[in-house]
């Protein structure tokens, strides 16, 4: 006799999901599945569009990663231009990819992973939230409303808009910085590092209370791939090189963004319309890295800044393959992003009023990379003669990470899942692992009034055992 | 409302996906408000979801409008709610909240509730497409003239 737990959609990740646990006789997990049930065209959708559309368009795949999108979009098609984008316009580019990262780590850290965290994961879902973190801890909650309001003003002052600015277009960005923009920017550095620091503080304290879930959520060898910049090993958000490391952080490959197809395979699966990117010298399924930051702190060696930098020797002390510690690599990359935006802003250069570059298709495809949020993100176009998209391929972020989520997700529901009942407390670790990744499968529709979660038992004749549903 | 409430401004906020069909009727709407209405006194913004940060802008409003895209049987069918209890709030939320989410995150941080108002517009299709079906864009002008009217004319 065999039964299925179905988790569907998991809560407070973003898009349409849901987890299967498959059990054998003895009611232990076989497998766990981790499934991704709403189709998105996006590549599709692209063809027969002028290419210096694209920049606008995919930012619309994600009202969080919006800016990202944006990058690796620009690239490729300035790519096609053969073109080089003017070094100003570059920076005031990292600037907003940095914003556009503290912004979304915040809001993946302060409200969507730190109730578990600070309220325990037993607790019941109707306290283990939002509300509960604001009643429990609301200086902490208030921080996590703070950091991305201001991750979201840094990216409102310099590019125009907070969610879809126009302001990143291909061969550079729309307008230069103003010094009354550059100082609006400066002035909110300080109050970011400061809850960046605070909760560095708290957070680490609270990891000693969840050694359990580090040693077992996603904790497994594998390969890390991310954007190392081009003449140092350090931090890098927008183009520089790829890398690959091993699980000892050994470098295994290290090579450019139009070489991507040499090193990384794409599976398909029945189950899920999700990708599986797969180191390909490895192959299938035995190729698999993660990506995101985690992965990134992995492959580095310096975050280039000095204070983050402390905080990666302290890191460096930790389990390097717990996907919990995304957790904390997260807060790590908000520091680096507060120091290095001030960097930027200390650069004469910051002001100069040639900021982008023009031209016309030039050759028929471009590849470019950014590193997201939640991972490199991979744009490659292909266009024809008159510059009208024939084919589009993108790699995002979560999508680096599915082969590690299903290994998380299985691993995990070994340790907590018992068939016999269904406790929240399980069930909210298993998706928990799935947080830890801070998937966005964004792409989905946001409307009003749709159910957010839905927990199934199936036993072998279909028949359902025992269901959940939340509001 | 206070006196110093008057002082504060009115909040609109339009979210959707505007390459998701309907889902993009709240930012739509938002841009024929902007067209509309006194910008001094309204603040007008069109994101793709409403995420807790918000809570801050509507806290700092007298009155805050929402308008979104709704799944339902009847294309161009509008409703109009006022959110009352902050208690009555989604106990879990994604990337994005509910407008019941942000009443109480907003209450609950800052101890303030303005009125908060919620449009939305049952959708005919959430396909990926540019551009609102002709159901959609009857109920965004429906839906505008009912806030100008709210704004303007509130008995």
């Amino acid at each position: 006799m065999t039964e299925r737990i179905v988790i569907d959609p998991v809560t407070r990740i973003e898009g349409h999901s849901k987890i299967t646990i498959q059990l054998d006789e003895t009611g232990n997990v076989a497998d766990a599945r981790f499934h991704v049930t709403q189709y998105r065209g996006f590549e599709r959708f692209c063809v027969g569009r002028p290419f210096y559309e694209m920049p606008g368009l995919m930012g619309r795949i994600c009202g969080i990663c919006t800016i990202s999108h944006m990058l690796a979009s620009a690239q490729a098609c300035e790519a096609i231009m053969s073109v080089r984008v003017m070094g100003t316009a570059q920076k005031l580019r990292k600037i907003v990819n940095y914003a556009s990262l503290i912004q979304s780590h915040a809001l993946a850290f302060f409200h969507l992973a730190s109730p578990d965290f600070l309220l325990g994961m037993e607790v019941d879902p109707k306290d283990r939230n939002i509300f509960g973190l604001m009643r429990e801890n609301p200086e902490i909650a208030r921080d996590g409303v703070r950091l991305r309001a201001i991750g979201q003003q840094i990216i409102g002052t310099l590019a125009g808009k907070k969610v879809h600015p126009d302001w990143i277009v291909v061969g550079g960005v729309a307008s230069p910085m103003s010094e009354e923009a550059r100082q609006e920017i400066a002035a909110l550095l300080p109050e970011a590092q400061e809850i960046i620091q605070r909760t560095l503080g708290w957070f680490k304290r609270t990891l000693e209370d969840y050694k359990e879930e580090v040693s077992t959520f996603g904790n497994f060898p594998s390969k890390f791939l991310s954007l190392v910049n081009e003449h140092e090993e350090v931090l890098e958000i927008y183009r520089g090189r790829l890398r690959i490391v091993d699980d000892h952080r050994k470098t295994i490959a290290d090579f450019h963004r139009d070489e991507y197809p040499d090193f990384i395979g794409e599976a398909v699966e029945p189950w899920t319309y999700l990708k599986f990117p797969y180191y390909k010298p490895d192959g299938y399924p035995g190729g698999i890295y993660r990506v995101g930051p985690l992965a990134r702190l992995n492959v580095i060696e310096s975050t280039g800044t000095p204070m983050a930098d402390q905080e990666l020797v302290e890191f460096r002390s930790r389990n390097p393959l717990s996907s919990f510690n995304y957790h904390l690599a997260r807060l790590i990359e908000c520091l680096n992003a507060v120091e290095s935006i001030q960097q930027l802003l200390d650069d004469p250069d910051i002001l100069n009023a040639r900021v982008r570059a023009h031209a016309t298709a030039n050759v028929e495809s471009g590849i470019g990379v950014s590193e997201a949020p939640r991972g490199t993100l991979i744009h490659h176009y292909e266009v024809d003669e008159n510059g009208l998209m024939t084919g589009a391929n993108l790699i995002v972020s979560t999508t680096h990470n599915n082969l590690a989520m299903n290994r998380g997700v299985l691993q995990t529901a070994r340790r907590y899942v018992d068939g016999s009942k269904l406790t929240e407390g399980m069930l909210n670790r298993v998706e928990a692992v799935i947080r830890a990744f801070d998937p966005c499968l964004s792409c989905s529709t946001h409307a009003y009034n749709q159910l957010a979660l839905h927990v199934q038992m199936v036993g072998p004749d279909g028949e359902v055992l025992d269901e959940v549903k939340r509001g | 409302m206070t006196s110093s409430d008057r002082h504060k401004p009115v909040l609109v906020i339009g979210y959707g996906n505007t390459i998701r069909g309907d889902d993009g009727v709240g930012p739509y709407v938002a841009s024929l408000l902007a067209e509309r209405v006194d910008l001094q006194d309204v603040h007008i913004l069109a994101p793709q979801q409403l995420t807790p940060d918000l809570a801050e802008q509507v806290a700092a409003s007298r009155l805050t409008i929402l308008i979104d895209a709704r799944i339902g049987e009847n294309p161009g069918r509008v409703h109009h709610v006022v959110i009352e209890s902050p208690s009555r709030a989604a106990p879990t939320f994604q990337h994005h909240i509910t407008p019941e989410t942000l009443a109480g995150v907003t209450h609950t941080l800052y101890g303030v509730t303005p009125p908060m108002h919620l449009f939305t517009a049952e959708a005919a299709t959430f396909e990926l497409q540019d551009g609102l079906s002709p159901e959609l864009l009857a109920a965004a002008e429906d839906v505008a003239g009912h806030i100008v009217t709210l704004l303007y004319n509130p008995s």
